[in-house]
């Protein structure tokens, strides 16, 4: 079974925002790991009535969402982000994500 | 990064003020319906008013906002002031530091009336969109050199809406195409306060404390991508200023009404990507959906989220399946009409009457609960069908009323 599925969000910034969905307790672990992978990314929490948002910014080149729905990571690219960047930065991520949901590695 | 940044006050009835400058929040499909709707016709010359009212409102904002930086902020300051506050609201990133007395030019890296504009439309446009950058330039260029408002005219040399891949906007000093002046503004109306929040299991307090929570500062690119949608918190004034200026010019050739009606179709616009943005969000699912038992309960939802968009604040005072009567405490369209004109004739709340038509068409006919893509097809069910919800504006605080009423049925 494959560790995610995405979809292209057409609502927001269309092609610059994504929504993943996961096993249940992998987007916090992601937002986790990222920040570890990641220098100089930026990390805050948010209330969000019973909920707690988990946002990580890398400047410029994109956003991590976790916490707002169940099982889902939001990966915002940014605009300022090259085209080449863009996808070095997706690749990273759902290669993050597959190593998470394998039992065996993460 | 800390910026240097206005107070950022609330107010009653659902205002909030920034530096005495109202705020309102809109999102990029809304602005970019508006501006095209008040670009249709060429002959209206609407480009300069845009830009003028964008001027207008900044140059009224930063010189208030002056007042809390130490010591005036000196010219750094000032730039300071004018540059965050940009970010901040969600309008992209300003870049004023190639201006002297005399001119120059800004860049914009992001904006949202040029990329995020490109975004909504998925090609190039013809001319360039970043009008309100343009008017949001000359002001603060005005503001940091300590000129007057209107000292500097704006010319958008490169454009992220026409493909360019930053903005930019050359000044120099002489006389604008146009100027409004004698500003002044009132946040505040209504004597009469609003009621209660209906009897209903939507608990409004609780609401507004879950969404508080929530950061909407633009980010570092100075974006503010938040329910699905690109918002920016925006100035009411320049909403006010350039839709009205539209009416008048539209009625000048006998077509009053019919500039009404397109604004109204501006507001299913609002209505469809903003509400229904914010409908089928997570965020409504984790805060608002748990609350709500019946359709009824989803517009006093609604209502609930409208109540912290800066837009006055709304009461449902009756619904049903095929109706709905809405009282509106201090509606910015009124309260900007008064502002600037006096008592009016007739009411001006076509935004707001958008609003809850579109809601209501939203919940009652498009079953927007099952979380629908928000496409074309949606949107030609929700708002082109037949038996839809029509709104009429009752009664309008613009003309003295004590509350706007708006009625919904089908």
């Amino acid at each position: 079974m494959a560790a995610y599925a995405v979809e292209v969000d057409q609502g927001c910034q269309r092609g610059l925002h994504l929504r993943y969905r996961l096993a249940h307790e992998l987007p916090g672990r992601a937002v986790e790991a990222a920040r570890s992978a990641f220098d100089g990314a930026l990390y805050a929490e948010e209330p969000l009535g019973p909920r707690q948002l988990q946002r990580l910014v890398l400047p410029f080149r994109f956003e991590l969402r976790a916490g707002h729905a169940d099982g889902e990571l939001s990966f915002l690219l940014r605009f300022s982000s090259p085209e080449a960047q863009r996808g070095e930065d997706r690749a990273a991520v759902e290669r993050l994500l597959s190593l998470l949901a394998d039992p065996e590695l993460s | 990064m800390t910026r240097t940044l206005a107070p950022l006050s609330a107010r009653d009835h659902g205002r909030t003020l920034y530096a005495g400058e109202p705020l309102v929040f809109h999102c990029n499909f809304y602005n970019y319906w508006l501006q095209k709707t008040m670009l249709l016709d060429p002959t209206l010359h609407m480009e300069h008013v845009i830009e003028a009212a964008a001027a207008e409102a900044v140059y009224a904002m930063l010189q208030r906002g002056a007042a809390s930086l130490p010591a005036g902020g000196g010219e750094a300051g000032r730039r300071a002031l004018a540059e965050h506050t940009f970010a901040e609201l969600g309008f992209g990133t300003l870049d004023l530091s190639r201006v002297g007395p005399g001119g120059g030019t800004v860049h914009t890296p992001v904006s949202h009336y040029g990329q995020c504009f490109r975004q909504v439309v998925e090609e190039d446009f013809a001319a360039p969109q970043t009008l309100f950058d343009a008017g949001y330039a000359r002001a603060a260029a005005a503001f940091v050199h300590r000129r007057p408002a209107g000292s500097f005219r704006a010319r958008i040399d490169a454009c992220a809406s026409m493909g360019a891949a930053a903005g930019r906007i050359e000044l120099s000093l002489g006389e604008p195409e146009m100027v409004f002046g004698g500003y002044a503004h009132a946040a505040h109306l209504a004597a009469v306060p609003p009621p209660p929040f209906a009897d209903t299991s939507v608990d409004e307090a609780g609401i507004h404390t879950a969404l508080a929570g929530l950061d909407f500062s633009g980010n570092e690119e100075g974006l503010l991508p938040r329910f699905g949608v690109m918002l920016t918190r925006h100035f009411a004034s320049f909403y006010n200023r350039s839709s009205f200026e539209f009416l008048a010019r539209m009625g000048e050739t006998g077509l009053e009404e019919a500039a009404e009606m397109l604004l109204v179709d501006t507001g299913y616009r609002c209505a469809f990507h903003t509400f229904g943005g914010i409908m089928t969000s997570p965020e409504w699912d984790a805060v608002i959906r748990p609350q709500c038992r019946t359709r009824a309960d989803w517009a006093h939802g609604m209502v609930a989220v409208v109540n912290t968009l800066g837009w006055g604040t709304w009461r449902i005072r009756e619904i049903d399946d095929d109706h709905i009567v809405v009282h509106l405490h201090d509606d910015y369209e009124s309260c900007g009409w008064r502002d600037l004109y006096g008592l009016a004739d007739r009411p001006v709340s076509h935004l707001a009457a958008a609003g809850v038509a579109g809601m209501m068409n939203l919940i009652y006919c498009a079953d927007v609960h099952d979380k629908p893509t928000l496409d074309l097809d949606f949107y030609r069910r929700a708002f082109e069908s037949d038996g839809l919800f029509e709104a009429e504006q009752r009664t309008s605080m613009a003309m003295g009323h004590e509350v706007t009423e708006i009625v919904a049925s089908r």
